[in-house]
């Protein structure tokens, strides 16, 4: 059973409606006393009427429990009610104020998905696309054969071509690119000949201590 | 007594310059890897990548051969072996009896840059004459001027306007001596000027040079351009008669004087002398002129441009600007894009790229390498199939520089510690990774090269020499290789002698009221013995054909007449005979009367081998030291006559 601490004008209201069996409660006291006793269910308000109430059977049993003591208190301490009121409005409030704090948040959310989601289709790359190194070294070769007949360096060629070509073709991004044809160079050193030759600084690919800027596929 | 004493003057020298005993257990005669980058091992090329380069370039050889100027570019890495095929392609062209090395002119100029100097065409010009006069051991220009007599010479003699020739005397005026003069130039002077065009100094009875020297003149500028410096086939007036007159030996220093001084005043003047050059090369007979230019990419990037610029003009491909049609251009460099403009590009004939060498190519290596220091065989001994895989793997798969030197370093461990290959190159790998920053020296005989030839280089020299077909030829071959010994041991102190000097070419002694106005001598040698006066020794080569069954070219008197008259006007002091075939009977009679003043000095196969061998920069690989020709002279018998 609900835990409901009565003060003593609520006990006394509820020693009349018991002994009298029915009680009009004008609204004063139906506003400050009767508010608890309804709303806990110790009375209720009889049928057919606005302002008559009969006790309830938890209104009995609850008189016939809190006995004097309950009596002592209410006619001793006015503050408890006090304290139980303000607890109940600080809990009242904290309810109100996580219910405002929940929707706020979820608004909040709510809206930085939407502006995410639309961030995202505009800026966000595509999935980055991964070959392996068979495949790598298909490509590669195929456009080294190609760009071979035009150098001005056969048979070496110039990385940055070679690597814009391989990149256009395979959908790979220049790292991957570097990352994959540094590993079959430090493999197999035979079949990704690479050479230092010159260029722009930062198009090549640093192997060992320089920057290379040509190479030979084997 | 005194070949007694020079031997134990060199078993005490410590310079031990013939096989090291270390290699004898793994079965070598020395280390046949070099430890410099520099090319040592031109006389091949290994593995069938490199070959099939070669075999390309000689094609483009064989297109100059019938006339058609050829320009080409060899591009590669650091350490693939770019000089080594330009040095294996002078060597094809000027050694190897397959490509007729007598037909070939090649200068081989490395690095063409010298800080000090501008380097443009004049400097070029300059470098190729410089490399030719070295590389040939000849006056080159000189060479070329008596080839043009000679060729001149013979052409009046065969068409009988004999008039052009001699100085017109009033009994040659009478019809009868005429005849008589024409039979005898028929049958004297034209065998010997086409046998071999020096001997043309020996005809100044009978040939007046001056009007030869005209006769020449008419001849090239009626056959030749002489106006349009543009055209391929342009001669310069200027420049070709300062080339007669370095036939005259008083006049050659002055001539040589004038003619720098000339093309060294403008880039088109150098132009004008190169072509007169190639030209006049072709009009002797030579069918390849070949200039293989080595790393150009170390030229000044402003430099280079200009240099370009200026050779690009002269080697248009076609048309009336073609180049002279002996011209075979190398140009070697590393691959950048910036070097050779579309421009330049487009003016190369062909293209030959240098690339790693594959696994197969790199044991092919080793072997033929490896048999330089043993009998020729397929063996991969003292290495094996997993120690060869794992050199090429430490070479960043196949760079030839670095597979050589990890070669050297692993014959070098297997000598000293016995170990197998691949035993010794963890041993190598160990000692690299624990460096404690000294430098790593190989011992003083790993780089020693023995100077007895090995099997391949006997067989390689014997070729050489047998290729050619006159006995003028033999003999030049010959008596170079002899100039050389006896120039490297010049001051050295012997135990009883000194050589003072060494002629730097034949040299024509005056013999007054002789037969002739002049003899010629081969090797001019002077000695001083025991502090007393300067003595003049002639070194008279005779080198004829060793497989003449019917002794034809025995060495005959008339062939000595002129040093034997020298010898009896005191002229010289010793003659000495230098020959590969024997004396015959009237020479070893002559021989007799002069007793000790005379002395023969016939080698046999081993000892010609051994003479050209060591002698010559394309077989020996480096230069001869003193102490080494100390050794060869012994060793074929020289020093013992000296």
């Amino acid at each position: 059973m609900t835990q409901i601490r009565l003060s003593g004008e609520e006990i006394d209201l509820l020693k009349k409606i018991e002994n009298e069996r029915r009680c009009t409660i004008r609204k004063k006291k139906e506003k400050e006393i009767s508010y608890n006793l309804n709303r806990s269910g110790l009375i209720s308000l009889e049928k057919n009427t606005k302002a008559t109430y009969v006790i309830t059977d938890p209104g009995r049993k609850k008189l016939q429990l809190s006995g004097s003591k309950e009596v002592e208190a209410s006619q001793s301490i006015d503050f408890t009610l006090i304290t139980q009121r303000l607890d109940d409005l600080k809990s009242n409030f904290k309810e109100v104020l996580q219910g405002y704090q929940d929707e706020l948040k979820s608004y909040i959310n709510m809206q930085l998905k939407k502006q995410n989601e639309a961030f995202l289709a505009i800026m966000k790359p595509e999935k980055e696309k991964t070959i392996d190194e068979d495949t790598f070294l298909g490509i590669i070769r195929d456009e080294y054969t190609t760009l071979k007949q035009e150098s001005p360096i056969s048979p070496y060629v110039s990385i940055k071509l070679l690597r814009d070509f391989v990149c256009k073709r395979s959908d790979l991004d220049k790292d991957n690119f570097d990352v994959m044809l540094l590993s079959i160079a430090n493999k197999d050193p035979y079949t990704v000949q690479l050479s230092a030759s010159s260029g722009e600084h930062g198009t090549g690919i640093i192997y060992g201590r320089s920057e290379c800027h040509a190479a030979i596929i084997k | 007594m005194a070949e007694v004493n020079v031997m134990q003057q060199l078993s005490n020298s410590g310079t031990d310059t013939r096989s090291d005993d270390r290699y004898k257990a793994i079965g070598l005669d020395f280390n046949p890897f070099p430890l410099m980058p520099t090319p040592s091992k031109v006389k091949f090329v290994s593995g069938k990548d490199r070959k099939e380069k070669v075999r390309a370039i000689l094609e483009q050889v064989e297109r100059v051969k019938n006339g058609n100027s050829i320009t080409m570019g060899i591009i590669g890495d650091y350490g693939l072996g770019k000089s080594h095929l330009l040095k294996h392609i002078e060597y094809k062209l000027s050694r190897d009896p397959e490509t007729n090395p007598d037909e070939n002119i090649v200068s081989y100029i490395h690095r063409p840059y010298d800080p000090r100097e501008k380097c443009d065409l004049c400097y070029l010009c300059s470098s190729i004459i410089d490399y030719l006069n070295l590389s040939r051991k000849e006056d080159f220009l000189t060479s070329l001027a008596q080839r043009a007599f000679s060729k001149v010479a013979i052409k009046i003699i065969e068409k009988k306007q004999w008039n052009k020739l001699t100085k017109i005397r009033l009994k040659d005026k009478i019809s009868y001596f005429s005849k008589k003069r024409t039979e005898r130039y028929q049958k004297t002077v034209l065998p010997y000027l086409k046998n071999d065009f020096g001997s043309i100094y020996d005809m100044e009875e009978e040939i007046d040079f001056y009007k030869l020297k005209k006769a020449v003149i008419d001849e090239i500028t009626e056959q030749f351009e002489t106006k349009n410096s543009d055209r391929s086939d342009y001669i310069d007036t200027f420049f070709f008669e300062k080339i007669t007159e370095m036939f005259f030996e008083d006049e050659s220093d002055e001539a040589w004087n004038g003619i720098k001084e000339q093309f060294s005043r403008s880039n088109n003047e150098a132009r004008k002398f190169i072509k007169t050059v190639i030209n006049t090369a072709k009009y002797v007979d030579y069918r390849i002129f070949a200039i293989l230019l080595d790393e150009i990419d170390q030229i000044p990037e402003n430099e280079l441009k200009m240099l370009l610029g200026e050779l690009t003009i002269f080697i248009e491909e076609s048309g009336e600007k073609a180049p002279p049609p002996n011209l075979l251009f190398v140009l070697s460099y590393t691959p950048k894009p910036e070097l050779l403009s579309p421009f330049y590009e487009r003016r190369l004939s062909s293209r030959i790229g240098l690339e790693r060498i594959s696994k197969e190519d790199t044991k092919e290596m080793i072997v033929d390498y490896l048999n330089e220091a043993r009998g020729p065989c397929r063996s991969l001994t003292p290495f094996d199939e997993e120690s060869i895989v794992s050199i090429w793997e430490k070479s960043r798969g196949g760079q030839i520089g670095d597979i050589l030197k990890s070669c050297f370093w692993t014959i070098e461990e297997m000598a000293d510690k016995r170990l197998r290959a691949i035993d010794a190159l963890a041993e190598i790998s160990k000692n690299m990774e624990s460096d404690s920053g000294l430098v790593h020296l190989p011992p003083p005989k790993a780089i020693t090269i023995p100077i007895k030839p090995s099997q391949l280089d006997r067989k390689r020299v014997l070729s050489l020499y047998d290729s050619k077909k006159r006995n003028a030829e033999r003999s030049k071959l010959l008596e170079d290789a002899v100039r050389t010994l006896c120039k490297t041991q010049k001051n050295y102190s012997f135990d009883s002698f000194t050589i003072t000097g060494v002629a730097d070419k034949k040299r024509r002694l005056e013999t007054k009221g002789g037969k002739k106005k002049s003899r010629e001598v081969d090797i001019y040698l002077t000695r001083q013995k025991d502090k007393g006066p300067e003595e003049i020794i002639d070194i008279e080569i005779k080198a004829y054909d060793r497989y003449d069954r019917n002794n034809r070219n025995s060495v005959k008197l008339n062939e000595l007449e002129g040093s034997f008259e020298l010898l009896e006007r005191k002229l010289i002091d010793k003659l000495i005979i230098f020959t590969v075939t024997d004396l015959n009977s009237e020479v070893q009679n002559k021989m007799r009367e002069f007793e000790n003043r005379v002395a023969g000095c016939q080698i046999d196969e081993d000892q010609l081998a051994q003479l050209i061998y060591s002698t010559d920069n394309n077989f020996f690989g480096r230069e001869l030291k003193q102490e080494e020709a100390k050794q060869v002279a012994l060793d074929i018998g020289l020093i013992e006559y000296l």
